[in-house]
Formats: structure tokens, sequence, C-alpha cells
């Protein structure tokens, strides 16, 4: 056999089998896509849904009360849509002068699901990294979520928290956060 | 291409002959060669086995290549060192022991076979590949005699973590296992127990404690052929243990206690849990349905004892303090970069030298330094330690600078218990209580009991709380932000009275200034050395 012969058709060879691979992977996708569409991967919201008032629970410098803010939301189908578009707003921070934000700069909401009143929330390391340290922010921290997710959905009855996917030690090197979170504490309102 | 096909062809012929070649060199010089298949075959390499004194050796440049190493060689004093991962290992011929380094410790070990030169060529013994290469690259050596292969594979533990913990009158030992194994336990010799786990991979770095407490020496584990062994050395011979398999997870637990004459300790009783009150702190509790069981539990062992208070007569004798942070975590920065690491460490060295000087109590400190410890480690060494007193020193911080003052932490009990502890606890108990229902002691089952749910000490820490705090208000021109609990993570397994201290909020640029000097670090340091004073005159009164 020709020697360029053999290498034309290996290379017809070399290029059906690439479309055929390319073509199984788009069947895949489209078909994994579909999947996902059927359980949670609906935007967090659309802006013709009915707006709501939620609750934010930020910190406060002069004591441990938590100084609670109200935003709006839309009301989206899942609660579950809800409540992260309710932390996304506790990222962005207080309005009110005196209450202080609650979650490290740069910080990302990766997912939030809940399962049998379980809330697992999961943020992105730097919650971890830029967290100022100290008891008093760490509580701050735990607290204005337990208190966000709890306080404004009744299907979450406990939280855990989750660093990159993981149940972690602490956040700060103080409070153990090895465990879901429950109950609240003294709210102050400045509103 | 045809030419590409017959150079090919060439090839595999000169490689028969040279096999033929080899095999006929093995049959006259009683050396052969073997295949080595790394990572399940992903890797195919060959080498020389050469026995001498019926004994298998391998050139040591065949294990160079096949390990990836560096290899150093000092004809002089006749040393050869191996450079491997994070190890280096130094050899000299004709000696059995070998020196292993890695990151800056260094361990004599003994080989069973020193290291030859046969033939001028540098040969180890094939025992010290098995045994101590294989653990140190985490691999698995099988040697297939039929197809005279040596199998190098990533181990798949199945054996896979050892826990021993201190209790007051026993020591409990867990074993991790991936599966229902068998197991059985041999006292070879009087002061040691092996423990034997046929076709058990123990992951050898893990398997292991230096606990070194009043029952136990050391554990350590190693392979032997198929079996996993795991040595747990005995202080004293007349150690006696009691073991059970226990599963989801599945793993071994022995408990070792003392011969015979060790009483069980004066413990307290409390008919009831005390009940927890958030009302001070800001995050959050849950209720266990377990607690029930404990409390229920708890209530019996106190009908047993005829729920007694008993007094004892308590002494401040050891004290342990912890520096937070350290190392690579700085802990909170103040706003003109002043780091907590650095300032506690001095409150704390202060306070260990009033103490020690003008109290003559025992004061050990978690870290010297300016070095990482783990969280579970500053409480590992209160408990090893047996401190009477616990005291974690902090400074705090805010997200905005403005948070000021100081205040005391003690452990929130009943908030936060961790269910899944809980119940694997409580289901030793049980185990153990129907393996053993006859000679259970009371203590075990309230020893475990009162581990979990940290509220014996409950009442001791937050008198101190309260002691430090009112001394820190004394001295300190500043904030006074009261006590307060929480589920904070160096109190939550202390095994004593125990405090979480946040000395001033380093964010601030006025309390970063008080902390920068040294007047105001001795005035918290005075203060905290003030209200052990206090509270060992209360204690032991």
């Amino acid at each position: 056999m020709d020697f360029e012969e053999m290498m034309k058709n290996k290379f017809t060879i070399s290029i059906v089998i690439i479309i055929i691979i390319a073509g199984a992977f788009a069947v895949y996708k489209f078909m994994t896509k579909r999947d996902e569409s059927k359980t949670d991967s609906y935007p967090i919201y659309t802006k013709n849904e009915e707006i709501i008032n939620i609750t934010l629970y930020f910190g406060s410098e002069d004591s441990d009360e938590f100084i609670i803010e109200s935003r709006e939301i839309y009301k989206t189908k899942l609660s579950v849509n809800q409540a992260k578009q309710a932390i996304l707003k506790l990222i962005e921070g207080p309005n009110n002068e005196n209450a202080s934000p609650v979650i490290p700069k740069d910080t990302k909401l990766r997912e939030l699901y809940v399962e049998n009143g379980h809330a697992y929330i999961d943020f992105s390391k730097e919650i971890s990294e830029n967290h100022p340290g100290g008891s008093k922010a760490e509580s701050a921290t735990i607290g204005s979520i337990v208190n966000t997710l709890i306080k404004n959905f009744s299907d979450i009855k406990d939280v855990q928290i989750l660093v990159e996917g993981k149940v972690i030690d602490t956040l700060a090197g103080h409070i153990d956060i090895r465990q879901p979170f429950k109950e609240t504490a003294e709210i102050k309102n400045k509103d | 291409m045809e030419q590409f096909i017959i150079d090919v062809k060439k090839r595999s012929n000169i490689i028969i002959y040279v096999i033929f070649m080899i095999l006929a060199f093995v049959t006259l010089t009683k050396a052969y060669e073997i295949t080595i298949s790394i990572d399940e075959g992903h890797f195919i390499d060959h080498a020389e086995i050469e026995e001498y004194d019926n004994k298998e050796y391998i050139s040591i440049d065949d294990v160079v290549r096949v390990f990836r190493m560096v290899k150093y060689w000092h004809p002089n004093n006749q040393k050869l060192v191996l450079e491997y991962e994070k190890y280096s290992i130094e050899m000299i011929i004709d000696n059995t022991q070998i020196i292993v380094e890695k990151d800056n410790n260094k361990k004599i070990i003994e080989i069973n076979d020193p290291p030859l030169i046969i033939n001028g060529k540098i040969m180890v013994p094939m025992t010290f590949v098995y045994n101590n290469i294989a653990s140190m690259a985490g691999k698995k050596i099988l040697w297939d005699q039929k197809t005279k292969t040596l199998k190098v594979n990533k181990f798949v533990y199945n054996i896979t973590n050892l826990r021993a913990q201190t209790y007051k009158n026993f020591t409990r030992i867990a074993i991790d296992i991936a599966k229902e194994m068998e197991y059985r336990i041999e006292k070879q010799i009087s002061t040691r127990l092996s423990v034997i786990i046929p076709g058990g991979i123990a992951d050898t770095l893990k398997c292991k404690s230096e606990i070194n407490d009043a029952l136990i020496k050391e554990i350590i584990s190693f392979q032997n052929k198929d079996d996993a062994v795991i040595y747990i050395d005995f202080k004293d011979k007349a150690s006696t243990y009691k073991s059970f398999l226990l599963t989801n997870p599945y793993r071994i637990v022995i408990d070792i206690s003392g011969g015979e004459g060790i009483k069980v300790k004066n413990e307290k009783y409390e008919t009831t849990l005390p009940v927890v009150k958030a009302k001070d702190f800001n995050t959050t509790s849950i209720q266990v349905k377990e607690v029930k069981e404990v409390k229920e539990e708890k209530q019996k062992i106190s009908s047993i004892s005829g729920g007694k208070q008993e007094e004892t007569n308590k002494k401040i004798s050891i004290i342990v303090l912890d520096p937070g942070h350290g190392g690579k975590d700085p802990g909170a920065i103040g706003p003109s970069g002043l780091k907590e690491k650095d300032v506690v460490l001095k409150i704390a060295k202060e306070l260990k030298n009033l103490l020690v000087k003008h109290l003559g109590t025992r004061v050990i400190l978690t870290r010297e330094g300016d070095y990482f410890v783990s969280l579970e480690g500053r409480t590992h060494t209160a408990n090893f330690n047996h401190a009477d007193l616990f005291i974690s020193i902090h400074t705090n911080a805010s997200f905005k600078a403005r948070s000021q003052g100081f205040e005391v932490f003690y452990f929130a009990a009943g908030m936060n218990i961790d269910p899944y502890a809980l119940a694997v606890v409580m289901k030793e108990n049980s185990v153990m209580q129907m393996e053993e229902k006859k000679s259970l002691q009371m203590s075990d089952i309230d020893i475990i009991v009162y581990d979990i749910l940290q509220t014996e000490y409950v009442k001791e820490s937050k008198n101190f709380a309260a002691i430090a705090q009112r001394a820190l208000d004394q001295k300190l021109d500043n904030r006074n932000r009261g006590i307060k609990q929480g589920p904070f993570f160096v109190l939550r397994n202390a095994r004593m009275p125990s405090v979480l201290v946040e000395a001033s909020f380093i964010t601030n640029r006025k309390d970063e200034e008080n902390l920068k000097s040294n007047e105001y670090i001795s005035k918290i340091a005075r203060a905290l050395y003030d209200s052990v004073i206090k509270y060992k005159k209360d204690v032991e009164r």
C-alpha cells in the first residue's frame, strides 16, 4: 500500500472519529442540561415575577445584637431561589450607617440547597480567608446568615455552613461550625 | 512504513536474544531478572535480583530508577544517601541502622539486612524495598513468584485511621476499617498487644499515636505480608483490654484499662442538665433529640450512684494557656498591621511568668513561639497534661473598626452538640454494656457522656469567666462587654474548666494602640493572674 494513501485514509478516519466524538459530546451535554432544568437550573429569578419583602440581619458595632434591614426580592416559584436572592443581598451589605457588613469581601455564594428542612449553604473560600477574625466578627457572620435564612423561610429549620463544598471546623478559628445552627438571638430593629 | 515493521521485528529479535542470554546468566549465577509493574502496569520496568546468603538483593540503581530517587554515594565512608520526595535516607554499607530524615526530623531505623557491595555494585535487601520504601512511597509492593513480577501499586488502604483517647480510668483506641474485617488480638509479650488484621492494608502514617498517657506508651502499625499489624505498647504489663467491632462506619474499638487496683476516680453526678440560655450569645443553638437519651442515661447513673454530689479536694496546680492562632494563621490584624498572634503570645508568656513565679503552678503554653498549632492540638495539650484550667487568649475583631472592649467566653453546653459523635458514643456504650454487663463500671458511661456534653465544667468555667471579666474591668479602662457563651472549638473538648478571653479589639484603632504598649499587655496579664488567684481560692476552699 502506498504510504501517502495510507496516511490520507488515516486522516479521513481520524476526522470521522472526531466528528462522532464531538456529536456524542453535544448530545450528552444537551441531555444533561435538560435533566438539570427539571430540578434547579432555573435562573434564580426572572424580573416579571411578583416582588416580596424579606428581612436581612446585619451586625452591630455597638453590641452583639443584629440590625435588620428590609429588602425586596422576586417571589420565585422555588423558595430556595428566594433564599439565594436573600443571601446575595446579605453579601451586598447594609445600607444603614450603624449596621456593619457580615460577609467578608469577595465572598461568593457557591450553592444553597434545602433538604428536609436542613439548609446547606456553600460559600467560596473568601468567607474564611478574608474574614477579619475575632469571636465578635465570626459570631456576627454566622448569626446573620442563620437568622436571614431561618427567619425568612419557614421551610428552613437549621443551617449548615459549608466552604468550597466542605464542612470545615471554623471560619476564623473560634466558633465550631461543623454542625448546623438553629434558633436566633435578640434583634434590635433600627430600620 | 514496511521498513519500519522490519525494524520492529529485528528489535524484538534482539530483545528475545537478550532475554535468553539473561536467562542463561541467571541459571549460572543465581541471579534472575524480574519484571516490575508499577501502578497496575502503567509502567513496566525490569531489574535484577541476586541472592546472597539466601536473601534477595536488588541493585540500588534499579531502586533509584524505579522510584525516581536521587542517589549520592560517598565512597570514602561507604555512605549512601537517597533522596526521595520529602525523605532523605542515609545508609552505610554493612550497617543495619539507617537514618531517615523528613521535615528536619531524623529517625534511626533498624532494617532487617544491611546494604552490601556485591561484585562492585551497591545492593540493598528486597526487605528494605518492601517495608521501608513502600511505606514512604505510599505504595503496596507485592511479589508474584510465578511470573517473577514485582507489583508496585498505590495503596488502597482499608485501615484508614486510628484514634486514641485518654479517659480518666481507661484509654480507648478506635481503628477505622473500610469493611467488616476479621481481627485477632495477641499478647506476645506482656507489655504489648498485637492487633492482627488479615488482609488489612494500614495507612501506617495515620494509624499510629504517640499518646503516652498513664496506660499507653505508643501505638504503631506496619505491614506484615498480607496482614496489617498494630502494636499497642503498655506502660504497665498488668493492663487489661476488651475489644469489640462496631458497624456504620466499621471500626474496631479496644479499651485498655489499668491492672487491678485502679479505682474509679471521683466523678460528680448531676441529676439534670444545666439549662443553657443563649441570651448573651448571638449565634444559635441546635436541639438534638439525643440529649434526652443522655439525660436519661445520666439520671440512671445518678440513681445508681445515689445521686450524691461528692465534693473533692480540688487543686489548681496545672494551667494550660492557649495563645490563639500563630504561624501561617496571623489571627485578626489591626489597622496599622499589629497581629493578634504576636499580641496574645506576649500576654500568655507574661501571664505564665507571673503564675510560675508567684503561685508556683505548673503552666504549659499550647505554643511557645510563632508557629501554627491546630485547634484540636490546643485542647489536646490541656487534656493530655490533665490541666485544671484552660485559658485561651485572643484579641477580638469586628467588620467595622468601631467595636471596643473585652469579653470572656465559656462553652455553651447543649448548644451545637454533635449528634453523630453522641450517637457513636451511645452506641459504643451500649455494646460495652451488652458485652461487659457485669463488670461495667459506672464511670465509663458517665465520663463519655460528660466528654460529649461538656456540662461538667460549665459551672466552674462560668465562675472563672465572671472572675476574669471583673478583674479585666478593674485593670483596663475599656468597655466591659460581659461574659458570654458559645460553641467554641477549643473549649468544646476541654475536659476541665475553660474560657476564651477576647482581651480587646485589635481592629479598633484605639484598642490597637493600647495592645502595642507593654503596659497594657501587662495589665491584661495581671488581670488574668489576679483571676486565677481568686478562682484558685474559690476552688481550693
